[in-house]
């Protein structure tokens, strides 16, 4: 049995040297391509039929995008039913106007401000993939992402870019396994993804990603788990669903379909509020500034009519009209304290849209002595963030 | 770190004296030993890591008195974080048509099932030849303890083979 074991072994050898040596030739190969820093062993699968956690990740996929077509035709469906809201939008609201937080559970609290975060690590990046849907377009790299981090490249830019400290990817230049560039098709929100950095130590590895959007968007990004396999998942919305921001104590902004907003403040996505949908001034208006939550369903009975101009602050592309008025919304009965200023700040994006800003900034002592009223000053401040800021999604 | 830029160092043009002779003499050598250890596929991608490090770093691997030993150690860390590497070895990729002849099922069975320290002494002297000293010295242990392992590898190794056949 020994000498047999030992021909065995031999032979053994033999093979293992002869399917070695491709591995080293394409290993070596790979150190030669331009912009390439790690070589590919999947040059070595790309002939292979996909892998049983590939065929999971596919069929996976595949579910999430049926369920989240049919609850979105539930939603639809049931929408048609509903008194339809009366929401003044801007003519470049797009057609994809999917409801936010029911039918696109992976996008809610986007936004876009920087993200960072910690998972488990792994050495490689198994496999990339993009998956589109009415909601957005979610990119996962299967991979422990280690630590990663994820912002855009510089204000008002629109390509974001993903760091992954604790994965790096084999590259094969367009034959491999994972490519330098990835392109998904024309319906995604993410135009190309491109690996601009790779630090092939075997001790500390990390890729570094650039992911160019049609335009700035909100995002979200975390592990999960898809058919048994971790991934790193990076969801970049493409629903218009209504954005909710917190610009001041006193000032919400709503912003409805079509629109979204970047700011330093907190921002979080919702569904459309009830407030968004009544609260409509003027054939353009997009954005309302809704002074007070505590107002509820009377904080929203803007005042019908053109506003009386008292005030004019010109901040380029920004015009606010203001007006006193002394017309209460709490009682039949008005009373000093009821004074308040009525104000609408008209944003003139480009030449053919107009967003319209319409509020309330008094009373607020008499409902609650710690909330004081806005000056135009904070109007200012508050306008200035937006209009640097708020972009059409068209 | 240096990068990959036009006019750069080439591996495969043998422009890099030391980085060409690592790669033929020594690169099939720490391939032997990751894949004997990992298998085919988390092997063959600790070796791809492990010389990609290597040519990152082969200022300072050319002084070195065990390159192939300190990278084996290079491919044993990227494994570490690799969740696949707790499973089952398999020496060679099947479904890669490679060789006319079909790979000897029974054998690489009982390899898989060897202890690791057992698997990679057994494989690396019988099957690639290297000496008891060369697997010493790649794996940082003694002559003995290869020894014992390629004995007891080889015993355990006969009897599943006899309780196959």
């Amino acid at each position: 049995v020994i000498d047999s074991l030992e021909t065995r072994l031999t032979r053994l050898g033999t093979r293992l040297d002869r399917d070695g040596s491709v591995l080293e030739h394409s290993v070596v190969r790979s150190l030669d391509e331009p912009g390439v820093r790690a070589p590919s062993v999947a040059l070595l699968r790309a002939r292979r039929a996909p892998r049983a956690s590939r065929r999971r990740l596919a069929v996976a996929a595949a579910l999430v995008m049926a369920l989240v077509a049919a609850t979105a035709g539930w939603i639809l469906i049931h929408r048609s039913n509903e008194p339809s809201p009366k929401i003044s939008t801007p003519a470049t609201t797009p057609d994809r106007t999917t409801r936010a937080g029911s039918a696109c559970p992976s996008f809610r609290g986007a936004s876009t401000k920087p993200r960072s975060g910690h998972s488990k690590q792994s050495a490689m990046i198994r496999d990339i993939d993009f998956q589109t849907s009415q909601c957005g377009t979610t990119l996962y790299f299967t991979a422990g992402a280690g630590k990663w981090s994820l912002h855009y490249a510089s204000d008002g830019s629109k390509t974001l870019i993903a760091r992954l400290d604790g994965a790096h990817a084999f590259v094969g230049n367009g034959s491999g396994y994972l490519q330098d560039t990835y392109t998904p098709d024309a319906l995604s929100v993410i135009r190309e993804l491109t690996r601009i950095r790779h630090r092939n130590d075997g001790q500390d590895p990390g890729t570094t990603w650039s992911i160019r959007l049609d335009q700035r968007r909100p995002f979200t990004a975390g592990t999960t788990t898809i058919g048994g396999t971790r991934v790193f998942a990076i969801n970049v919305v493409a629903w218009s669903g209504a954005l909710r921001c917190r610009l001041h104590p006193h000032i919400e902004v709503t912003i409805p379909e079509g629109w979204y907003v970047d700011t330093t403040d907190g921002c979080a996505l919702w569904g459309p509020e009830p407030i968004a949908r009544k609260t409509a001034v003027g054939s353009n208006a997009a954005v309302q500034l809704i002074a007070g939550s505590d107002f509820g369903d009377r904080g929203i009975q803007l005042v019908d009519g053109p506003l009386g101009e008292s005030s004019r602050v010109d901040l380029g592309t920004v015009t606010i009209n203001e007006r006193q008025a002394t017309r209460t919304l709490f009682s039949d009965a008005p009373s000093a304290s009821d004074v308040y200023q009525e104000y609408q700040v008209v944003i003139r994006w480009n030449p053919a849209t107009t967003v319209v800003v319409a509020g309330l900034t008094r009373p607020f002592p008499a409902a609650s002595p710690t909330r004081a009223p806005i000056s135009l000053t904070d109007l200012q401040g508050i306008v200035d963030t937006i209009a640097s800021s708020a972009t059409s999604v068209r | 770190m240096r990068g990959v830029v036009a006019g750069a160092p080439s591996a495969l043009n043998a422009d890099d004296g030391w980085f060409a002779q690592f790669v033929a003499v020594d690169a099939p050598r720490l391939r032997q030993v990751l894949v004997a250890r990992y298998g085919h596929e988390v092997g063959g991608e600790a070796f791809a890591e492990a010389i990609a490090w290597a040519w990152e770093q082969r200022d300072r691997l050319e002084n070195m008195a065990n390159p192939v030993g300190y990278l084996y150690r290079v491919g044993q860390s990227a494994t570490r974080r690799h969740h696949r590497w707790t499973r089952n070895v398999s020496l060679i990729d099947a479904d890669r048509p490679v060789a006319a002849e079909p790979p000897d099922e029974d054998l690489l069975r009982a390899l898989a099932t060897l202890k690791h320290a057992q698997r990679v002494a057994v494989v690396l002297v019988h099957s690639h030849g290297w000496s008891y000293g060369e697997v010493a010295e790649v794996l940082d242990v003694s002559t003995d303890a290869v020894r014992n392992h390629v004995h007891r590898g080889l015993r355990r190794l006969r009897a599943l083979l006899e309780e196959d056949s």
